[in-house]
């Protein structure tokens, strides 16, 4: 009787785990400046849950996340925690679509009842808090936009609204990247997430931690469910005191075992720069990448591979080929005292193609943005100034209290130009309890976001797309630039004037009262003198 | 106390974090992610597997009194709720800047001695603890448990009315004192604890020296019903399931 009930189970596990498929992937790039990118990817895919499926069973798949998704009608959903710039200019093209600083959140929640879906957003927003330890419950109606353009990304067969929230301020460390791992199904325990030392990846310049769940058809047309969890951190092997020649297992401070046993695929893949790296030991393949060579470790032939990497000495930075992306955006604030102020964008088109894109500004209700005095000019290579005019607008007013202002844009920015947006807003005035302990550091204000397509575009492929398309197969490439933050500093009140007015109302008070009460209450009246 | 609490067995989901600056992570830190007890650097109290329940602007005196009390908004996810009963040992271990019957909250506003005895009196109206052992380090901290009314209660601060709690080992690398002095002797006693020790409450305090910590500790025992000398420490700061042997066996399954 034992061994039919082994084949049951044996058949069954194989089954289950045929469903569900889980791989992960490094990507270690060396930089031109001497840092180092180090891009980890864990991507979980399974069948979709259908709606009569009561039993929900997961296996690799977070059971977290699923029942999240499943709880508040969640078809797409994306967060990420970021800290440091991406420095565009020496490092090229970012490994993640988002590099915005602080937490963004983004979900697609299923259509219905606006209220219901109100009330399912922060219900999401305060569970990934929980979950990730992070103060994603800040995230409320006054600085949640919903974008109508900028993520409307065709290929998602997901329908409903797309919410978007930012928190530029939140911070990421040890305790969001903690319950990170927990999801992933080696932990720390084997595979790539050995690698992941908190005291290494919060040591660096760059510092992304991202997931998302997203629906989709694989190739027989089936309806998926894919959840990827991806960090990129750019570490700086000099600070380390790293010199020429080092491994992988120095950069991060672990060593790399086995591969996870349950991952499809499991490999370390370093991107050659095309000249002067040498590894050690020999890759079990090689492969292409955004033109570029690529070696490929695969931990399931190589377990407990130490890859050494020994850098032949430089002269000069002219052999590296420049890896700066198409488009580009900043962002600035402009005007000076309390009362109001202004925004100016430069988003640079380096491109020999006109590109369509579309302009994301969310600004929160205390800075009341004024549409019409939003500018738009663009500058040719050849120094000559013309006025752009948007293709379309979908500006949004704020709300005081309730919502924040959007403005989307949709315009063609010429080839070779710069076209600089300028609008102005005037500064509200918080109440006394509006304002946070640290009241007169100012408000970080989240940054604008800069999307278009690259497919029509020539040109190397940006850094994420060409990781995709390695890992998963071919997939359209859309960009999204993020402009940095600013700080706005509002007028703050004197906190110390209460305090202040009643001291000196009761001291006045006092000395009225007290003579007044003398002059009411004593008798004055002629003494005579002591007769003796 | 994290690490003390942590080591001792007690799982992240019994233990709410509240931080109000982001110590480890900030740029200012030059020891990323890690926050010493002491400049030879050799325990790290934040650890590589932390979970923080309440970070940053979230930690004020009206999210500390909801948490206490129960009464949270209801999208509040489980592990920023106090999830206790008249079953429960709650631990509270408090430190900050502070004075004569409060102790500051971020750099805006401040709890109360009144603000926390209220609580704490709700939570035993509300049967949400059985014993509390509440620890609390600040500048004149024993002035802080005067004002509880509630049984079972222990308290112990770290210094007497008019008297500062002061800070130890000033780290040159990092430009500040890493740690306060009551705190500090506490976690080096704590060190020697395990998980099977048989050690007391009043051996706790028994160990308190007055000429290390600068200041005279503080211990109100009157609201407390049981014997110091009979309490465990694990009782508070461990994860040990008691288990009762009776002498005759206990029948299962006939329950007719």
């Amino acid at each position: 009787m034992r061994f039919p009930s082994h084949i049951a189970l044996a058949l069954c596990g194989g089954l289950l785990t045929a469903a569900e498929t889980f791989t992960e992937d490094l990507l270690v790039k060396p930089l031109q400046d001497g840092r180092v990118l180090l891009h980890f990817e864990f991507s979980v895919q399974r069948a979709a849950p259908t709606a009569n499926d009561t039993l929900h069973h997961y296996q690799l798949f977070p059971r977290q996340i699923g029942e999240i998704s499943r709880r508040y009608d969640v078809n797409e959903l994306y967060l990420s925690f970021t800290q440091g710039g991406w420095r565009e200019g020496k490092w090229g093209s970012p490994p993640v679509n988002s590099q915005g600083i602080g937490a963004e959140v983004r979900a697609r929640i299923k259509e219905g009842d606006p209220a219901k879906s109100e009330s399912q957003w922060r219900g999401l927003t305060n569970a990934l808090s929980g979950v990730f330890c992070a103060s994603l419950n800040f995230i409320d109606t006054t600085n949640t936009a919903t974008p109508r353009l900028t993520f409307a990304d065709a290929d998602s067969p997901a329908s409903g609204v797309l919410r978007h929230g930012y928190l530029p301020r939140e911070n990421v460390c040890t305790e969001n990247l903690t319950p990170w791992v927990k999801q992933l199904p080696c932990q720390s325990k084997s595979g790539l997430g050995l690698l992941l030392n908190p005291y290494r990846l919060y040591n660096t310049d760059f510092h992304s931690m991202e997931l998302s769940l997203s629906s989709m058809k694989d190739g027989k047309g089936t309806p998926v469910q894919q959840y990827k969890q991806r960090l990129s951190v750019v570490v700086d092997p000099g600070t380390l005191g790293l010199g020429d020649r080092w491994s992988l297992a120095d950069l991060v401070d672990r060593q790399l075992g086995t591969a996870c046993p349950v991952a499809a695929r499991s490999t370390v893949r370093v991107i050659q720069p095309g000249f002067g790296l040498k590894l050690t030991p020999k890759p079990s393949e090689t492969s292409k990448l955004a033109g570029r060579g690529v070696s490929v470790f695969d931990l399931h032939k190589q377990p407990s591979v130490d890859i050494v990497f020994e850098f032949a000495p430089q002269e000069g930075n002219d052999a590296w080929p420049s890896e700066r992306p198409t488009i580009s955006a900043h962002r600035y604030v402009t005007g000076h005292g309390g009362s109001s102020g202004g925004v100016e964008s430069t988003l640079t088109n380096r491109g020999d193609k006109p590109v369509n894109v579309t302009y994301l500004d969310v600004l929160p209700w205390y800075l009341r943005v004024y549409s019409h005095t939003l500018e738009i000019q663009t500058q040719a290579a050849d120094g000559s100034w013309a006025l752009l005019r948007p293709t379309s607008v979908a500006f949004t007013p704020a709300i005081d209290r309730e919502r924040p202002s959007s403005l989307e844009l949709a315009l063609v920015l010429p080839p070779s130009s710069r076209t600089t947006l300028r609008y102005s807003f005037d500064k509200g005035f918080l109440k006394y309890t509006e304002h946070p302990p640290d009241a007169n550091r100012g408000f970080n204000i989240g940054p604008a976001i800069v999307s278009y397509q690259h497919d029509a575009l020539s040109g190397e492929l940006p850094l994420h797309c060409a990781i995709e398309q390695a890992l998963a197969g071919p997939s359209e490439c859309i960009v999204r630039t993020y402009t940095e933050l600013f700080l706005a500093s509002l007028p703050t009140p004197d906190f110390s004037m209460p305090y202040n007015v009643i001291t000196f109302t009761c001291t006045i008070l006092a000395l009225f009262f007290g003579r007044i009460f003398n002059l009411l209450t004593r008798d004055f009246a002629v003494l005579k003198p002591f007769e003796a | 106390m994290y690490r003390t609490v942590k080591r001792m067995g007690i799982p992240d989901s019994h233990i709410i974090l509240m931080l109000a600056d982001d110590m480890a992570c900030n740029p200012r830190n030059s020891f990323p992610a890690a926050v010493y007890d002491h400049p030879r650097k050799t325990l790290d109290l934040y650890g590589d597997n932390v979970e923080v329940d309440y970070r940053g602007y979230e930690v004020t005196v009206e999210n500390f009194i909801r948490l206490l009390t129960g009464r949270v908004a209801a999208d509040t996810p489980r592990n920023k709720r106090l999830l206790t009963d008249d079953k429960s040992n709650v631990f509270i271990y408090m430190t900050g800047h502070g004075g004569e019957d409060f102790l500051k909250f971020q750099d805006s506003e401040e709890i109360n001695s009144y603000d926390i005895a209220d609580a704490f009196k709700q939570m035993w109206e509300k049967q949400r603890y059985r014993e509390i052992l509440f620890i609390i380090d600040t500048c004149q901290a024993n002035t802080m448990y005067s004002k509880f009314d509630s049984p079972n209660i222990l308290s112990i601060g770290s210094s007497k009315k008019g008297q500062n709690s002061l800070s130890h080992f000033h780290d040159y690398d990092l430009g500040v004192s890493v740690i306060d002095r009551f705190t500090y002797y506490n976690l080096e006693f704590f060190e020697s604890v395990d998980l099977s020790s048989k050690q007391t409450l009043a051996d706790l305090i028994a160990a308190y020296n007055t000429s290390l910590i600068q200041s005279d500790p503080g211990v109100r025992t009157d609201l407390f019903a049981r014997d110091l000398a009979k309490t465990y420490l694990t009782d508070f700061f461990g994860a040990v399931q008691n288990v009762e042997l009776t002498t005759e066996a206990f029948p299962i399954g006939k329950s007719k």
